[in-house]
């Protein structure tokens, strides 16, 4: 087991040093002078000149690339182009609602989506199945943030139950999970449609292979054929796909955010796109890189250690 | 000939029968109506302002209602089929191509190059969307072209896994091993006899990423990186109607309708078209 880990934590870092790389270099191939473009066409050379300065982009490339990598080890994060702020401070600030807004809109749709997808599996083409894989249909149809403007109308604005902006007084937890209940209900449903679907033709893949038969057949209990023996082998095929749906959630909170007005990254990383600054940009676009690459390695352990088999893969 | 008109038949017995797969071709095909012929159909100029009837509500007049510049609404979904169906179709023209061509290509050269290559494929894809399509949208800028090069960039990598997966079946088989005997070289086996046996599959999933593509392109004009305005398209209408949204929630609502039947059409519309390729996913 220490050797997958080790092999897989060993793959990871030049993965996510590529990844560092590839954002470094898209913030920076952006058309025009980044300079030019915040200061104004009004700006004069000298004032142009010394804000390169200040923000590192009179230097080569390369020193910058390393400037930057080495601002990462340290956990800085460099300053906003536009306020000059410490965007470290910044991000840990918008961190809690992101990060909030993921686990429990992941939580929603593994606790909605697993259930539902054995059951549709073991009572397959009945009332169930069928109301499962509607529900199914339907969820992937919708996209997360017009899903979240359909919440956001009937429940904040027409019910009033919840509200419908903003992330809630921090330190308040009632507070907190009253703003994060319709976020997380937009995400995990979202998640939920997916996971039902994949969930169904995990087991009923495993359900059509000749060990249920012969499990069938020394006289087991249909109980246990189905929950210890079908399950413990989707389980696999299972746990890979709540991984890549954590990511693609993340990625949903992007869009969620921007509806619910919830100040995490995904709000933080399209201001900073719409504003050009940046710094911040590249920065958030990091944050968001490393969660991809830690998100990664924990499923891949995860499965290790549900199935030795991909431990010596 | 006729074992393969048999076959077709067959296919399209399979494919009738799936109700499900029907209504979704049917919706496709309304959807695709639409939009070829949306200037016929719309009622009124998407763009003509008339501040006079600013924010009016459903009604016989402006069937979806009117925005805030008085724009009617229902024109302006009309139009929007039209812009998210050229931006889909493209882009995943623009997939599909560059997708095929990388997963076939790491699928032939073997070895520690094939590793690499699907190391970056798997990355790629592993990114989300939304952070991938603002980082390619940073770096070429905005417009109808750019939104169609960046929706194909989030495709490639879908579709050069799957060119990839079942080029690694192909590439196995003893055609391969014919072709190579009779001295054909590697860029005419990948060409005249690989593409061809993954050329349907890789359709069918076309047809599944349309879907896709549709849904991205409502989500990045959402976040304004899309087909700026005034040109009108699901997701910037939405995104327009947010401001709206307590006074005029139908500005926001009817794309966003228009934009769920469709995607739905083509998903159901795909799924009919996987199970008569792989019947093992029926039922």
């Amino acid at each position: 087991m220490l050797s997958y880990i080790v092999r897989r934590l060993l793959l990871a870092v030049p993965t996510l040093l590529a990844v560092l790389t590839v954002i470094f270099l898209a913030v920076r191939v952006v058309p025009g002078d980044p300079a030019a473009v915040l200061l104004g066409e009004e700006a004069d050379a000298r004032t142009l000149e010394r804000f390169r300065e200040r923000m590192g982009l009179d230097k080569p490339i390369l020193t910058q690339y390393f400037e930057f990598l080495g601002g990462l080890s340290r956990g800085d994060l460099g300053r906003s182009m536009l306020t000059e702020v410490p965007i470290a401070s910044q991000i840990g600030r918008a961190l809690p609602y992101t990060l909030e807004l993921t686990v429990a809109g992941m939580a929603i749709g593994i606790l909605l989506g697993v259930p539902l997808g054995i059951a549709t599996a073991l009572r397959r083409n009945r009332e169930v199945d069928y109301l499962g894989r509607t529900f199914s249909l339907i969820g992937q149809a919708i996209p997360s943030f017009y899903l979240a403007l359909l919440l956001m109308v009937l429940f904040s604005i027409q019910l009033g139950w919840f509200p419908a902006l903003g992330g809630g007084e921090r330190g308040d937890w009632g507070s907190i999970a009253w703003h994060l209940f319709l976020p997380a209900l937009t995400l995990g449903i979202g998640k939920a449609a997916y996971i039902t679907r994949m969930a169904r033709a995990a087991l009923l893949n495993v359900l059509s292979e000749d060990y249920i038969r012969t499990a069938r057949a020394k006289g087991l209990k249909e109980r246990s054929v189905n929950l210890v023996h079908a399950l413990k082998a989707a389980l696999v095929p299972i746990i890979s796909v709540a991984g890549v749906y954590s990511i693609i959630t993340l990625g949903g909170s992007v869009m969620v955010e921007m509806v619910f007005g919830r100040p995490g990254l995904g709000r933080m990383m399209v201001g900073a796109m719409l504003r050009r600054d940046y710094t911040m940009l590249q920065s958030v676009m990091v944050m968001f890189a490393f969660f991809v690459v830690i998100i990664n390695l924990g499923t891949d352990l995860l499965c290790g250690i549900v199935d030795p088999r991909i431990r010596y893969d | 000939m006729a074992t393969s008109s048999t076959h077709r038949w067959k296919a399209f017995r399979t494919f009738r029968r799936n109700r499900i797969a029907v209504v979704g071709a049917l919706l496709s095909l309304a959807v695709v109506v639409i939009g070829v012929f949306a200037t016929q159909i719309a009622p009124r100029d998407p763009l003509a302002q008339n501040l006079f009837y600013r924010l009016t509500g459903p009604e016989r007049e402006f069937l979806f209602g009117t925005d805030f510049m008085g724009r009617d609404v229902f024109s302006r979904v009309i139009l929007g089929a039209r812009m998210s169906l050229t931006v889909g179709i493209s882009a995943v023209f623009v997939g599909m191509i560059f997708g095929t061509a990388f997963g076939m290509m790491a699928a032939y050269v073997r070895g520690r190059v094939e590793s690499l290559l699907m190391r970056v494929i798997d990355v790629w894809m592993s990114f989300p969307d939304e952070v991938l399509g603002i980082l390619a949208a940073v770096m070429l800028g905005t417009g109808v072209l750019n939104l169609i090069i960046i929706l194909g960039l989030l495709l490639v990598p879908r579709f050069a896994r799957l060119a990839y997966n079942y080029t690694t079946v192909m590439r196995e088989g003893e055609f391969v091993l014919a072709t190579r005997a009779l001295g054909g070289s590697g860029f005419r086996l990948v060409l005249k006899h690989i593409l061809p046996n993954i050329r349907g599959d890789v359709i069918t999933m076309g047809a599944l990423w349309l879907g896709t593509a549709i849904r991205l392109e409502a989500n990045l004009s959402f976040l304004g990186v899309g087909v700026p305005p005034p040109t009108p398209t699901w997701g910037n209408m939405i995104r327009e109607g947010m401001g709206r949204i307590v006074e005029a929630p139908w500005i926001s609502l009817f794309p966003g309708a228009a934009l769920v039947i469709t995607v739905l059409a083509f998903n159901l519309l795909a799924d009919g078209l996987r199970d008569i390729s792989d019947p093992r996913l029926r039922g």
